[in-house]
């Protein structure tokens, strides 16, 4: 296995809310490796985007991360994320990691052109060089097949969704994060359109050799894109697999309900089965495992117990106290 | 066999102004839809699929071309037809949390057609009904749903709701345009199930618009499949014949762009280079085939002349282009 380059352990986060603390993050713990794809999935609600934000240090007002640490590793250990001062942040953020959002067709500033966006996230981080900042922010829009001459001084609105998508694709990569975290990178876009981000973001992996976070409902997608799965539910990891492990011998019970409930293009039609009931709510979560109460083979032990995330064989690991069963349950489901 | 058709539209076209300019968004598209059958237009935003949808579900009426009823033309009915033709033929919309009055409890919504269209003598009478009509889309307790507000209700819940309301004027004919598409992937099966299940039990049948061409294939797995490229119908056939037999260069681009949840299926798919990414606006549209600027068989003097006609080319398989024949040899061969 390559080296960590980052490594979140413990952390928890909560919103607070009127009907009082939202427990978005429980414990979420994992290392990313250097130069993998890592796809986060899971259903809306399940604490994806909210992990996406915090490893960045971009919560919004109103989280609080309780506990945890966030150690960004470069060779010798670079310390917590989460003991820096902001301006410290400020300066890692683009450098060592950058986020493209979910809403990202929206992530514009509406009344610069793209070549001022490109001056103005270099500026942030000391760098003046206009003619050397161009001709980098050339070379990058013509990674992700832009026209420069024709995207540089238009204004976002003048551009397609895919397009703003392609030149967001090419900021984030200005000052060559090491790591850079998409979310839904995708969605919202037509399904050519789509398939052109997907053969670009394998590309500038190519190219570029940064490690990959990305975060989509969308299991498909995770199925082409990443080497790791890992499946969120109510806050936690659940499940962290290799993807062909991950899709075709998943070991917990909703990385399974999930994968089961996908239909395909090709092979047979087979009938597909939905995961009962709704996620929970996460101020009043059920007691135990929290998929307990929507999983075929909750026990009286899960009913009392949340199962801890632990290392399995082949460098997975899951949080059911049942994972040796799992797999064997796909069958029987069809 | 006439009898057998509930809902054809024929050489239907719709323009809307924007302007000075008129754009076209549904391009001379007739289909026929038999009882109990279930038909999904599928396409990427702008084919007209939604615009197909409303003026199928009289929703919007044609610029040319006609809508019939069991062999009538909608715009000619009157009085009890056409309310017979509005009761009939419902539609479920794409945005649950849009499409619920937000103030009124679920009770409030189910039983105000069933009272307004007199299908229930009183109160009594159409909550027994909305209780019954809620636990067949399998919403329960169904007691207790009744009293709530949309906003107490998830994604999926509401959309089931949404179905529930539609089934309260006992439509033969549903048009869902999305109807799935923003609940999440665990919820979304069990609803297109539920959906089957409808078709099945009480002979509704679907004008299902979706842009998810896995999702069509698994919900029409016995009906058919229409393709939508900017107003026109591109290629349109038995489910299994548009996927696996597929005769539109567009259906089969679109094909081997999906990215499928099966890592080794959908990394070993071969891909389709189109001859540019871009979609023409509807506002500039390129001559002849509407495909043509993309399509990587592109034959000049063919393919940008005149039009293709939809015709059929295997049994009901119909299919817009002018190289189909050929292309089909060539495909056939290379398997």
């Amino acid at each position: 296995m390559p080296g960590v380059v980052l490594s979140v352990s413990d952390l928890h986060l909560e919103y607070t809310s009127r009907r009082g603390p939202v427990n978005a993050l429980r414990g979420v713990t994992f290392d990313l490796y250097k130069g993998e794809t890592l796809a986060l999935i899971g259903e809306s609600g399940c604490g994806k985007s909210t992990l996406g934000l915090a490893l960045i240090g971009l919560s919004p007002g109103n989280a609080r991360i309780t506990r945890g640490s966030l150690a960004l590793v470069d060779g010798s250990n670079r310390g917590d994320l989460l003991k820096m001062s902001p301006q410290e942040i400020r300066r890692i953020r683009w450098i060592e990691m950058a986020m493209v959002l979910q809403a990202a067709l929206n992530a514009f500033n509406p009344v610069l052109r793209i070549d001022e966006h490109f001056l103005d996230t270099a500026r942030a981080h000391g760098l003046n060089e206009r003619a050397e900042i161009m001709i980098r922010a050339r070379r990058l829009l013509s990674a992700v097949q832009l026209d420069a001459d024709r995207v540089l001084p238009s204004y976002p609105h003048e551009l397609s969704g895919g397009m703003r998508q392609r030149v967001l694709l090419a900021l984030s990569l200005l000052l060559e994060p090491r790591i850079l975290i998409l979310d839904e990178p995708t969605t919202a876009l037509d399904i050519l359109t789509q398939r052109t981000i997907i053969e670009l973001l394998k590309q500038l992996k190519a190219e570029f050799g940064f490690t990959l976070i990305f975060i989509s409902h969308d299991l498909s997608l995770a199925a082409e894109l990443a080497d790791r799965v890992a499946t969120m539910y109510a806050g936690r990891l659940v499940e962290i697999s290799d993807v062909y492990q991950a899709f075709e011998h998943p070991i917990h019970p909703y990385t399974m309900g999930l994968t089961s409930a996908v239909p395909t293009l090709h092979g047979g039609i087979k009938k597909l089965t939905s995961i009962p009931g709704s996620p929970p709510d996460l101020v009043k979560m059920p007691p135990g495992c929290k998929f307990h109460p929507r999983c075929p083979m909750a026990s009286a032990q899960c009913v009392q117990e949340e199962p801890p995330l632990r290392s399995v064989d082949g460098g997975r690991m899951v949080a059911c106290f049942h994972w040796e069963q799992v797999d064997g349950q796909r069958g029987g489901t069809t | 066999m006439s009898a057998d058709k509930l809902l054809e539209l024929k050489h239907v076209s719709r323009h809307f102004r924007q302007g000075k300019q008129d754009v076209v968004a549904v391009d001379d598209v007739s289909c026929a839809l038999k009882r109990r059958e279930i038909i999904c237009l599928v396409g990427e935003s702008g084919c007209g699929k939604t615009t197909t949808g409303k003026i199928a579900a009289g929703l919007l009426e044609p610029t040319s071309g006609q809508v019939l009823f069991e062999g009538k033309d909608i715009a000619t009915l009157k009085g009890s037809e056409y309310d017979r033709f509005r009761r009939s033929v419902q539609i479920v919309h794409q945005d649950p949390f849009a499409s619920l009055n937000p103030v009124r409890t679920i009770h409030q919504t189910m039983v105000a057609p069933l009272l307004f269209h007199k299908l229930c003598p009183d109160e009594r009478a159409a909550r027994r009904k909305a209780i019954e009509l809620l636990e067949l889309v399998d919403l329960t307790p169904a007691e207790e749903i009744l009293d709530k507000y949309p906003h107490q209700l998830s994604g999926g819940q509401r959309q089931r709701v949404s179905v529930a309301r539609a089934l309260t004027v006992n439509p033969c004919f549903i048009v869902a345009d999305e109807a799935v598409s923003m609940v999440d992937v665990s919820i979304r099966v069990s609803l297109l199930n539920m959906l089957a299940r409808l078709n099945r039990e009480l002979e509704v049948s679907f004008l299902f618009i979706t842009h998810d061409l896995a999702l069509a294939r698994y919900f029409a797995a016995e009906g058919r499949i229409g393709v939508m490229y900017l107003g026109r119908m591109a290629e349109m056939g038995p489910t299994p014949d548009v996927i696996e037999r597929t005769l539109h260069p567009y259906t089969r681009a679109l094909l081997s762009a999906i990215p499928e949840a099966d890592p080794r299926l959908t990394r070993s798919k071969e891909r389709i280079k189109l001859r540019s990414d871009e979609v023409p606006s509807l506002l500039r549209l390129p001559g002849g085939c509407y495909f043509h600027p993309r399509c990587p068989h592109f034959a000049a003097g063919r393919c940008d002349g005149q039009a293709p006609e939809l015709r059929e080319l295997g049994a009901g398989h119909e299919v817009a282009c002018h190289l189909a024949e050929e292309l089909t040899n060539v495909m056939g061969e290379m398997e």
